[in-house]
């Protein structure tokens, strides 16, 4: 597949969160592409040297968005490790773990498998499509979702312990998502009148990728979107003051991707006595937390998302919200190696706080 | 080389030493369509570290090609005779800010975003221009001696230079200039700027800073064509006025741009961009009330930009404008004095249609400054469009010779500057192939 042809003019790199940190023309969208064409080209004698330069990128699209031409280099780049896969090189060892935990638990986590999903439930208003990490690793974030639809009174069924296949799509094992997008959308499709989910990658897995892996797409609200619906329509009320300066990082999934930048804020802002302040680096110029590849690149992921902390602690937060689990996780991670005074929080939870019980 | 390679890691240790395929080939170009694979890249953190990889590559005879964020569009980073390419974006701290005499010392790798957000908290700042510099480096700026929209209102970036200092290829560190607006003796700062790597790799800059405006506005003019919009700035500057930038795109470029953005933009023959910055809002609005009339005069319509978010979309509009058309384009930069820029740019037009080539034209116009996008591998076009800008009395342009210029540089200037380059880099062996082209000495 023929790479896109990039004018190399080097606007993206400021954009890039891997560029900044390394400084490193391999590690930025202006050198990948280059790495790509050359690779198109026959030009690449060791393209086992390529697996760095293409899985150390985070995939959060912002060079492309800075792009002049755009460039769909997000595509590219996934496409990129999907044809090295192909053709027999395997992508770097934390990567292949996700797939052998896929295979094994149906988690990429490689945690043991606790939740059996609930596939036979009743025909329901909706499902409550959880993810793995907010089932595995930070369950208070499907806790939260619980008890704000709960006191929003919407009846759901909620399913857990099942992945949407977005972790296996990003490794390049494209069958696998494939057939786990097959999958889903026999057990999901027909017997569900709205999905809701807690995970940007989620939600893009069925609004963007199912199209491309299996010819139909989903559609699914983040549970943000839902609960600035419900706030808006009256059936959910925050009452509770939380008097805290919360910062809210755009996960690159929801924002950019999805263009949702200004329902997590609404939410915020309508808690009593809170306090919204923005990052430097906000909505569509918002910079990836690392939780995008926490497996295969640990201090690289620690170093973004320790810029993202240390940026919220500059406008003086208390909290660091977000939307994202992925980006919940990492920031979390982040703030307690580096700035155990602040708070590290996802948008639904701060909600349930305000919610009077 | 696999020896130099080992004694690079010794001086530089070898998580900055890479001879990986990856990074020789994603080091091999700029933004030109000029490509050269480096044997082995380095990225040095240190003036100590470069002197001593200077040192040795003189020792051996190895070229170096230094490089900061290689956004030049004229072949200049590129290492075109192979050997080590000396990437300078890891020496990227501010190491000084003098707020009371308004300088700064950085290191050459600092990029102008990281120094205009480290002076942010001082209210001052270094005047680069907004989105197209961000990612350039300051050492890769004062290398090209580089103009922009800015240089108008706050001079050239050679005028902002204070001092230097430069790692030779002898292995030693030289301070020129300094912390006062005069130097002692000859004006060897200026030597290196505009050097683009042929006499030594700049490693810090001392650079003049200015206070940050407190009020800020653009006035967007559409006027008939670029020749106008020249014409316009001309009459704004002779009216008394000053603006703090100006840059003008045609309509080609400027209709790619707005595609892009998905903005929409009156139909005109050019847009132009005058930038105005004071102390207070209401004597930037006067002038800007001025300028408008002064383009309202010769036919165009005129829109003020006053939030800053606003000011900053058009930036970037201006930023994008000269890729957005095409990835492969050729760029050809060219400054032209700037009292014969309004009839030069028909006549660079009538060069390039001759040849049945559709071109666009941007630039600093009141700088003479401009860009001309062409399609790609018009060389030739391009070889033509420089012999005519040439015969105006015109010279490279903002990006300097690199390769693109190398073989026209005046003949008795390049006598001269090539005493300097033997005197300072006798063996030759920095960014071989630049300004002087096949002229300059090979690497022995």
């Amino acid at each position: 597949m023929k790479p896109p042809q990039c004018a190399r003019c080097g606007i993206c790199l400021p954009a890039c969160p891997t560029y900044r940190v390394e400084m490193r023309e391999a590690s930025g969208p202006r050198g990948r592409l280059l790495l790509l064409k050359s690779l198109a080209e026959g030009e690449v004698e060791d393209v086992q040297g390529l697996r760095e330069p293409l899985y150390t990128c985070t995939l959060c699209g912002a060079c492309q968005d800075a792009c002049p031409q755009p460039l769909p280099i997000v595509d590219a780049i996934r496409n990129a490790r999907a044809r090295l896969v192909s053709l027999g090189v395997e992508p770097p060892e934390a990567y292949r773990r996700v797939r052998e935990s896929m295979q094994r638990w149906g988690n990429p986590l490689g945690v043991e498998r606790t939740e059996a999903p609930a596939w036979d439930a009743e025909k329901t208003e909706c499902v409550l499509f959880s993810g793995c990490v907010a089932t595995y690793l930070r369950r208070e974030v499907l806790d939260a979702a619980e008890a704000v639809l709960e006191a929003a009174g919407i009846k759901h069924t909620t399913l857990k312990g099942v992945c949407c296949g977005a972790p296996l799509l990003r490794a390049g094992y494209v069958e696998d998502a494939r057939r786990l997008a097959e999958e889903n959308m026999r057990r999901l499709g027909s017997r569900i009148n709205g999905l809701i989910v807690l995970c940007p990658h989620c939600q893009r897995a069925f609004m963007e990728d199912y199209k491309l892996l299996v010819g139909t797409s989903m559609p699914a609200v983040h549970i943000t979107q839902l609960v600035d619906r419900l706030i808006s329509e009256g059936r959910l009320k925050l009452e509770e003051g939380v008097e805290l300066r919360v910062a809210y990082h755009d996960p690159c999934n929801l924002g950019r991707g999805l263009g949702v930048y200004e329902e997590p804020r609404r939410v915020l802002q309508s808690i009593p006595e809170m306090r919204l302040v923005e990052l430097k680096h906000n909505r569509g110029h918002s910079l990836c937390c690392g939780g995008a590849h926490p497996w295969g690149y640990p201090k690289l992921s620690m170093e973004l998302a320790r810029r993202r902390v240390q940026e919220a602690l500059s406008v003086g937060a208390d909290v660091l919200a977000t939307s994202c689990p992925h980006c919940y996780q990492s920031l979390l991670n982040a703030a307690l190696h580096h700035a155990r005074e602040l708070t590290v929080a996802s948008v639904v939870e701060v909600a349930a706080e305000a919610v009077r019980r | 080389m696999e020896s130099t390679v080992r004694e690079l890691e010794k001086i530089l240790g070898s998580e900055n030493v890479s001879t990986d395929e990856t990074d020789l080939i994603s080091h091999s170009r700029d933004a030109s369509e000029f490509v050269g694979k480096p044997h082995v890249v380095v990225w040095p953190r240190s003036t100590e570290q470069v002197c001593r990889v200077l040192e040795l590559a003189s020792e051996r005879g190895v070229p170096v090609t230094p490089r900061g964020s290689g956004t030049s569009v004229t072949g200049g980073p590129v290492p075109v005779r192979g050997g080590i390419l000396m990437v300078l974006t890891r020496m990227n701290r501010v190491l000084e800010v003098d707020v009371a005499g308004m300088q700064a010392l950085v290191e050459c790798g600092t990029t102008w975003a990281g120094l205009n957000e480290a002076l942010s908290r001082y209210r001052l700042f270094a005047p680069s221009d907004p989105i197209s510099w961000d990612p350039c480096t300051v050492g890769g700026c004062v290398a090209e001696g580089r103009v922009g929209a800015r240089s108008l209102g706050y001079g050239a970036l050679r005028d902002w230079v204070l001092g230097l200092e430069v790692a030779l290829p002898s292995g030693e560190a030289l301070r020129v200039g300094g912390e006062t607006i005069r130097p002692r003796g000859y004006d060897l700062t200026r030597l290196f700027v505009g050097s683009e790597g042929t006499l030594g790799v700049i490693t810090k800059v001392r650079l003049r800073l200015f206070p940050r405006p407190r009020h800020r506005q653009l006035l967007i003019a559409y006027m008939d064509s670029m020749e106008d919009a020249c014409r316009a700035v001309y009459h704004v500057l002779d009216l008394g006025l000053k603006p703090s930038a100006a840059e003008a795109v045609d309509a080609a470029a400027l209709e790619a741009a707005s595609r892009r953005l998905g903005v929409e933009v009156p139909r005109c023959g050019a847009m132009l961009a005058l930038e105005f910055d004071g102390r207070t809002r209401w004597s930037v609005r006067s002038e800007v009330r001025g300028a408008s009339g002064v383009c309202t005069r010769l036919g165009g319509s005129v829109k003020a930009v006053e939030p800053p978010e606003a000011q900053e979309a058009v930036w970037r509009l201006l930023a994008i404008a000269p890729h957005a058309s095409s990835p492969d384009a050729l760029h050809l930069e060219l400054s032209i004095p700037p009292s014969k820029l309004e009839d030069a740019i028909p006549l660079l037009r009538e060069v390039a249609s001759r040849r049945g080539l559709r071109i666009s034209i941007m630039g600093y116009v009141g700088l003479g400054q401009i860009r001309l996008v062409l399609p790609s591998g018009a060389r030739d076009a391009a070889n033509e469009i420089i012999e005519a800008a040439w015969k105006l009395g015109g010279a490279p342009g903002e990006h300097g010779a690199g390769l693109r210029f190398a073989h026209l540089t005046a003949s008795r200037e390049l006598q001269l500057m090539r005493g300097f380059k033997r005197l300072l880099d006798p063996r030759g062996i920095m960014n071989p192939g630049k300004v002087f082209g096949h002229e300059a000495a090979p690497v022995r």
